[in-house]
């Protein structure tokens, strides 16, 4: 029969040999439609000359007839896990950072939104 | 002094289990219910839309407008291995699995004139499924899989559409994820509909 003094060792090589890890993953271009880059932006003025020029291009264009769509992706995962000998559990958290610009038939800016999510992966 | 009971217990946890493991994900922010709202306020434009809920995470171009989509997905999957392995006896595996879904999918419709034409909003709560396998010799099935409700967003894969697989290159006219024919939702089967072709 298992001694105390191995049921000893078992728990402490559990205690010992248990691990962590922690991760992140991103994807997409880069965030740099923040606030203060978006504020010179005006539906009926800009070009999407002038978008691109600033943001680069985009994860996606779309078009519609004589519209088009420039969309802007950044998707950033944060995970972390605890790994035990007989138990082991991860926690994998996906956010979007995006931004939309719609340009009508002259390449004039009509509508854009933008969203970043606050204090995530900071 | 442990129980004898306790210590047989101990041990046997430490040769038996091969592995309990849990894995939960969680993709975008809650969404609000705002079908509820559009139907209230009357016309509404996509100024409003996209600024009340920011640009939707999902975007195509259609025949008369544009359609949007915003999601919120938190997908847990947990399994359980025995294994005799410890003991010398590698031939014999036992695994027990199981996955659950608690999504919410937000669908927006706009017209040429970027008014909200229609809005749907669904929620799936539930399993995923899952199962049990004895597995001698070698594991070769997983018991639960989730991969298809995990992946990145499309918008990633548009630029490198022309160097997929033939089958799906050029199913891509039709694909879901090219922004021009519709939008599809996460861990929909890609053996019926626009990309049966694709022979996946």
């Amino acid at each position: 029969m298992l001694s105390n003094k191995t049921c000893g060792l078992l728990v402490v090589l559990s205690l010992f040999l248990g691990g962590c890890a922690q991760y992140e993953n991103q994807r997409g271009v880069e965030v740099s439609w923040q606030q203060a880059a978006v504020a010179d932006f005006s539906t009926g003025s800009t070009t999407r000359a002038e978008v691109m020029s600033k943001l680069g291009p985009p994860s996606q264009l779309i078009s519609l007839g004589d519209e088009t769509v420039l969309y802007y992706l950044y998707e950033h995962s944060i995970g972390d896990g605890l790994i035990l000998i007989v138990y082991n559990d991860f926690n994998v958290e996906t956010r979007y950072d995006r931004a939309v610009f719609f340009f009508d038939e002259n390449d004039v800016l009509s509508e854009f939104a933008t969203h970043i999510v606050p204090d995530f992966g900071d | 002094m442990i129980e004898p009971l306790l210590r047989t217990l101990l041990l046997l946890s430490f040769i038996l289990l091969q592995a309990c493991t849990r894995w939960q994900y969680e993709m975008g922010e809650p969404l609000a219910d705002y079908t509820q709202q559009a139907a209230a306020d009357g016309p509404v434009t996509m100024t409003q839309v996209m600024a009340d809920l920011g640009p939707p995470l999902r975007l195509s171009a259609g025949a008369s407008g544009y359609i949007f989509a915003w999601e919120f997905w938190q997908v847990s999957e947990k399994s359980l291995g025995i294994s005799l392995g410890s003991l010398g006896a590698d031939f014999l595996s036992i695994d027990w699995g199981e996955a659950s879904v608690d999504g919410e999918f937000l669908l927006l419709t706009f017209d040429r004139e970027h008014r909200l034409s229609g809005a749907a909003l669904s929620n799936w709560q539930g399993d995923l499924g899952g199962g049990a396998a004895v597995q001698p010799f070698f594991g070769v099935v997983d018991v639960v899989d989730v991969d298809d409700l995990v992946t990145r967003l499309p918008q990633h894969q548009w630029g490198a559409a022309r160097l997929l697989p033939p089958f799906e290159a050029l199913n891509t006219p039709s694909r879901p994820d090219m922004g021009t024919t519709g939008i599809q939702q996460r861990g929909t089967p890609t053996g019926v509909g626009q990309q049966s072709l694709e022979m996946d």
